[in-house]
C-alpha cells in the first residue's frame, strides 16, 4: 500500500498544488484546511507523514504538532512545516521540542517539498518502524 | 549624677562616718579594748574627707553655673562657631554632659545664618527672586521630567520628575543621587570627565512594574558662577517605541499576507514548467489560479496604497450619486468564487428601495469588499455570510453578518485601529491589520458615515455601516447640479 501523507493548509490552492505533486509521486494524500480538522484525520488514519502550515484558523500548526508529539501512537510521525515567517520561529522550539524534520518557508518549491517527503519516508520505512 | 544626688551622697557619708566611728569607739570601751585613741584619729580623718568633698563639689557647681551664664549671654550669631573650651574650665565629666547641647546650638546657629543670608539676598534683589520664582513655576509646569544636580545631590526637581521616579512626600531636597537609580551616578561620573559644557545620553525604564515607561535620558553639564552643575532631562520614548514595534509587526504581517498568493503563483508555475501537467484542461485550470493569485496580490497592494493615501490626505475622491445595492451586489459577485472555494454560503438580503448615497464608487466598493472578505476569512467552511441593506432612521444602512469565530471583547475595541491585529491564537486566521481600518477610513473619513462592529465569540460578528442618503448630502454638496443630474439619469 502507498504511504499516506496528510497535508494541512488554510490556502486551498496550496493544498491542491501539493496534493497534485504528492499524488504524481505515487503517494496517498489526506487534506485538511486547519489544525483541528487535521488532528481529527490524523487520529483516524495515522498517516506516515504530516505536512502542515503554521498560521491557520481554529488550531495553528504549532499546536497541532504539539498534539501529534504528545499522543503516543503519533509521537514518532515525521512532520514537515510550511510557514510564511520561518525567521520568527525559534529553532529550539521547532527542531528540539517539536522535532520538526524540515521547515519550508513560503513561497516554497513543491518539487523540493516532494523530494524531502520521499527522503523522510524512505528513512522511516527502511528500518520497518511500524 | 545631678548636683542634688551628689549632695545626698556626700551628706550620707558625712553622717555615716563619724557615727560609725563613735559606735566602734563605744563598743571598744564596753568590751574593755584600748581602741580609744586610734578611733578618734580615724574619726578626724573621716571628717576631713567629708569637708574636702563638700568643698570640691561646690566648686564644680559654681563652674557649671558660670558656663550656663555665659551661654545665656551668647548672641545667636555666635552659636554656629561655638567653642566649648571658650565657655570656661569644666571637668571632663561635665564637658561630656554639655557636648549634645553645644552641638545642637551649633546646628541651629548654622540654619539661622543660612536663612539670614537668603533673606538678605531677597532684600537686595527682589527682581532676581521674582525671575527665579517664574523659572521655578515654569519648570514645575513642564510635562518633561527635569532635575539639576550639584555635588552628587539633586538640588532641583520638577513635578514630572517626581512622578517619573515615584518620589514620595518624604523625599526632600537635596536628594542623594542613589535614590534615583544606580545608573544615574555612573552617567554623571562619565559626564564629569568631559569639559563643561558637555552632554551624554542613555536609555532607561522607569515606573511601576507593569506600567514602565521608556525614557531617553540626556544629562548636560553647565557652569553657574564658580559652581558646576548638571541637568538631567527625561524624554519619554514609550509611544515612539510602541509605534516602531507596531510598524515592525505590520511589515511582518503585510509580507506574510503577500507570501500566500506568491506561494501559489510559484508552486503552479513550477508545476507547469516541470511539464508535470499533460491534460490541457488542467493546464488551463492551473494558469487561472496563477492569474487569480496575481490579482489577489494586486488587491492587497491597492489596499496598502489606498490607506496610505487616505492617511496622508492626498486621496482623490470622485463622488457621484450611486446606489448602495449595486455596490453590494458587485462586491458579492467578485467574492463569490472565494466563498465557494471555502464552502461558505454568501447570500444577500437587499432592500427593495433604491438606496442612493453620494459617494466614490471605487472607494465604497473597496470598503464593502474588505468587510465581506474579512467575514469569509473568519468563517469556517459550511458557514454563512449575509449582506443586507435597509433604510433606517433616514439613513442608508448596510451590514455584513457572518457565522464565524467572532471577536473577543478586548479585540473588538481595537479591530479598527491601524496595524492592530488580533493576536495569533488558534481561532484566528492571518490578516494585514489593514482591511478593517481601510474600510472604516473610507466610510467615516471620506463619506461622513459610521462603521461599527458587534460580536459574540463563537457566534459570529456583524459589521454595520451607516451612510447619509444622497438627498441630504446633495443639498449640502458643492456640486448640487451634477448630483441632481446623476440622480435623474
Amino acid at each position: 500500500m502507498a504511504p499516506q501523507v496528510l497535508i494541512c493548509d488554510d490556502e486551498a490552492h496550496i493544498l491542491q498544488a501539493v496534493r497534485f505533486k504528492l499524488q504524481r509521486a505515487g503517494l496517498e494524500v489526506l487534506m485538511a484546511h486547519d489544525g483541528a480538522e487535521a488532528w481529527e484525520l490524523i487520529q483516524q488514519h495515522r498517516p506516515d507523514l504530516v505536512v502542515s502550515d503554521c498560521q491557520m484558523p481554529r488550531m495553528n500548526g504549532l499546536e497541532l504538532i504539539e498534539r501529534i508529539r504528545s499522543w503516543e501512537p503519533t509521537a514518532q510521525i515525521p512532520v514537515i512545516m510550511l510557514t510564511g515567517k520561518g525567521y520568527e520561529l525559534s529553532p529550539e522550539l521547532v527542531h528540539e521540542k517539536l522535532r520538526v524534520a524540515a521547515l519550508f518557508t513560503k513561497p516554497f518549491s513543491p518539487r523540493e517539498l516532494v523530494a524531502k517527503v520521499q527522503q523522510l519516508l524512505a528513512q522511516t520505512q527502511t528500518p520497518a518502524a511500524h | 549624677m545631678t548636683p542634688l544626688r551628689l549632695r545626698g551622697w556626700i551628706s550620707t557619708v558625712a553622717l555615716a562616718a563619724p557615727v560609725g566611728v563613735l559606735v566602734l569607739g563605744a563598743t571598744g570601751g564596753l568590751l574593755g579594748i584600748p581602741w580609744g585613741l586610734a578611733l578618734e584619729t580615724l574619726a578626724l580623718v573621716a571628717v576631713a574627707a567629708v569637708a574636702w568633698l563638700i568643698w570640691s563639689t561646690t566648686r564644680e557647681i559654681q563652674a557649671v553655673r558660670k558656663v550656663l551664664h555665659r551661654l545665656s549671654e551668647l548672641a545667636p550669631e555666635h552659636w554656629a562657631d561655638l567653642d566649648p573650651q571658650s565657655l570656661g574650665p569644666l571637668s571632663p565629666r561635665w564637658q561630656h554632659r554639655f557636648a549634645p547641647l553645644v552641638e545642637h546650638l551649633k546646628a541651629v546657629g548654622k540654619r539661622l545664618m543660612e536663612l539670614e543670608e537668603r533673606l538678605a539676598m531677597q532684600h537686595l534683589s527682589p527682581q532676581t527672586s521674582a525671575a527665579e520664582a517664574r523659572l521655578e513655576s515654569l519648570l514645575e509646569s513642564l510635562p518633561v521630567p527635569i532635575l539639576v544636580v550639584e555635588h552628587d545631590q539633586v538640588v532641583l526637581l520638577n513635578g514630572a520628575a517626581r512622578r517619573a521616579w515615584e518620589l514620595q512626600g518624604e523625599d526632600h531636597l537635596p536628594l542623594s543621587l542613589e535614590r534615583l537609580g544606580e545608573w544615574l551616578p555612573g552617567l554623571l561620573r562619565q559626564l564629569a570627565k568631559r569639559p563643561v559644557p558637555s552632554s551624554l545620553s542613555t536609555e532607561v525604564e522607569l515606573g511601576p512594574q507593569n506600567a514602565t515607561r521608556r525614557y531617553k535620558v540626556v544629562a548636560s553639564t553647565f557652569a553657574q558662577g564658580m559652581k558646576q552643575l548638571a541637568s538631567v532631562v527625561l524624554l519619554d520614548q514609550t509611544a515612539l517605541k510602541l509605534t516602531q514595534e507596531r510598524h515592525a509587526e505590520f511589515v511582518s504581517a503585510v509580507s506574510h499576507e503577500m507570501k500566500a498568493p506568491l506561494s501559489s503563483i510559484r508552486a503552479y508555475t513550477e508545476i507547469l514548467l516541470d511539464g508535470d501537467v499533460e491534460d490541457p484542461q488542467q493546464q488551463e485550470e492551473f494558469l487561472r489560479i496563477i492569474d487569480s493569485q496575481a490579482d489577489r496580490l494586486h488587491r492587497l497592494i491597492e489596499n496598502l496604497l489606498n490607506l496610505a493615501r487616505i492617511e496622508a490626505g492626498v486621496v482623490q475622491v470622485n463622488k457621484k450619486v450611486i446606489s448602495i445595492n449595486e455596490i453590494l451586489q458587485e462586491a458579492v459577485r467578485l467574492l463569490r468564487p472565494t466563498a465557494e472555494e471555502k464552502q461558505i454560503k454568501l447570500q444577500t438580503q437587499l432592500s427593495p428601495m433604491c438606496l442612493r448615497v453620494l459617494g466614490d464608487r471605487d472607494q465604497l466598493l473597496q470598503a464593502v469588499i474588505n468587510l465581506v472578505s474579512n467575514a469569509i476569512k473568519y468563517t469556517p467552511s459550511g458557514g454563512t455570510v449575509t449582506v443586507r441593506s435597509r433604510l433606517r432612521d433616514d439613513m442608508v444602512q448596510f451590514e455584513v453578518e457572518d457565522t464565524g469565530v467572532g471577536i473577543a471583547p478586548e479585540d473588538l475595541k481595537r479591530i479598527f485601529d491601524k496595524f492592530y491585529r488580533v493576536r495569533k491564537d488558534s481561532h484566528m486566521a492571518s490578516g494585514t491589520g489593514l482591511g478593517l481600518p481601510l474600510a472604516r477610513s473610507i466610510i467615516q473619513d471620506l463619506h461622513a458615515g459610521q462603521l461599527r462592529a458587534e460580536s459574540y465569540p463563537g457566534q459570529g460578528s456583524i459589521f454595520i455601516a451607516t451612510l447619509p442618503p444622497a438627498g441630504k448630502l446633495a443639498a449640502a454638496s458643492d456640486e448640487p447640479s451634477s448630483a441632481l443630474a446623476a440622480q435623474s439619469s
